[in-house]
């Protein structure tokens, strides 16, 4: 069979400091910065990946979960073709504003593939959201959900292919 | 790369610098910068570029970051370009300019052959010509893809008359038309603009 080629461009969003560049980092070039420095605007990162006779390229769109950015963001959603949301399992309000970040992203992307990242789990003594919270909120989104840890690389890789999986499905 | 007979060799400073600064106020330091990367531009990051109309750069360090702005910004949508272009606008040139003293500007700075003829026609109310655009010039699409130039004329249209303006490329010579065709429609007051 015939190779294919093809472009997707990913979308990850959520609060600030939830750990969307360390999981890109972790994802893309497999190393883990603990210092934090916020994204400005929006880092795009590009990430090839073979699934199958796939060969895909995947433009990683790191947006600034900064409020300030909030004017221009829906500007970085057009064109996205998955999404993954990502929030902190140590900080309850980064949680309870993934409802927000979905609902922002479906009004300019559409129903487009999403994935619900629980992150942070290695810190396991400060968790506070439970997995079963996460997968419920997963359920409600019609999203794949993965808990994972940029620090360690659990399920980061996985995450990531999984969203490409589901948009090749659609392509 | 031999340059063609018609291809400028160099772009005035202003432009790049004007597109350098449209990207970071639209896109953040972070996402100009992913822009330069992607260019191969690296020697431009967190570095002044001076709007210097006196001062160039080569042709094809002006196309690395027009070809980088369109494979990463302009994938999936062309909203972003166009933004871009109007923001570039703002920068390019102070307001209050017609669009035919902008557009002479433009021919000077950028190079190609442009040509403004007014038109009135329902809310249409001009058309801009370019042959030679070297925006796309080496570019192939299927479907116009001048979407920085869109937006710029736009804009340059709107600073001079106070209304709103939904510019429209309907013949590119990157899909193998013979020029670049672009019609200005004046924008009706609920009209929101979507890929264009």
């Amino acid at each position: 069979m015939s190779e294919k080629r093809y472009v997707f461009k990913i979308v990850v969003i959520g609060d600030g400091a939830v750990g969307k560049t360390s999981l890109i980092a972790r994802f893309a070039e497999k190393t883990f910065k603990s210092e934090y420095k916020p994204t400005l605007g929006t880092n795009i990162i590009i990430k090839e990946l073979k699934i199958g006779n796939n060969n895909i390229k995947l433009l990683l769109w790191d947006i600034a979960g900064q409020s300030k950015w909030q004017d221009v963001r829906h500007l970085y959603y057009r064109g996205a073709q998955g999404s993954i949301v990502v929030y902190d399992v140590t900080r309850p309000p980064s949680f309870e504003s993934v409802p927000v970040w979905n609902k922002d992203l479906l009004k300019f992307s559409g129903e487009i593939p999403r994935i619900l990242l629980a992150n942070k789990v290695d810190l396991t003594d400060i968790r506070k959201i439970p997995k079963e919270d996460g997968l419920k909120l997963a359920e409600e989104m019609k999203a794949e959900y993965y808990e994972t840890s940029a620090k360690d690389g659990t399920q980061v890789n996985e995450a990531f292919e999984k969203i490409s999986e589901l948009i090749l499905q659609k392509a | 790369m031999a340059l063609s007979v018609d291809e400028p060799k160099e772009i005035r400073m202003i432009v790049f610098s004007a597109l350098l600064t449209a990207l970071h106020e639209l896109m953040g330091r972070d996402g100009k910068n992913s822009v330069l990367r992607f260019a191969g531009l690296e020697q431009y990051i967190n570095k002044e570029v001076p709007p210097s109309v006196d001062q160039s750069i080569s042709f094809g360090t002006f196309k690395a970051l027009i070809n980088s702005m369109q494979d990463l910004l302009g994938h999936g949508t062309n909203v972003i370009l166009y933004e871009s272009g109007r923001k570039f606008a703002i920068y390019l040139s102070p307001f209050g300019y017609s669009l035919q003293d902008v557009i002479k500007k433009l021919a000077n700075w950028i190079g190609g052959d442009w040509l403004f003829s007014e038109v009135v026609k329902d809310n249409e109310e001009g058309v801009v010509q370019i042959r030679n655009n070297p925006v796309c010039k080496g570019m192939v699409s299927t479907t116009p893809c001048c979407h920085v130039i869109s937006g710029a004329l736009a804009k340059i249209k709107e600073e001079c008359t106070g209304n709103r303006y939904i510019v429209k490329e309907v013949l590119c010579e990157a899909k193998g038309d013979p020029l670049c065709e672009f019609h200005i429609f004046k924008q009706k007051t609920c009209e929101v603009v979507e890929d264009v």
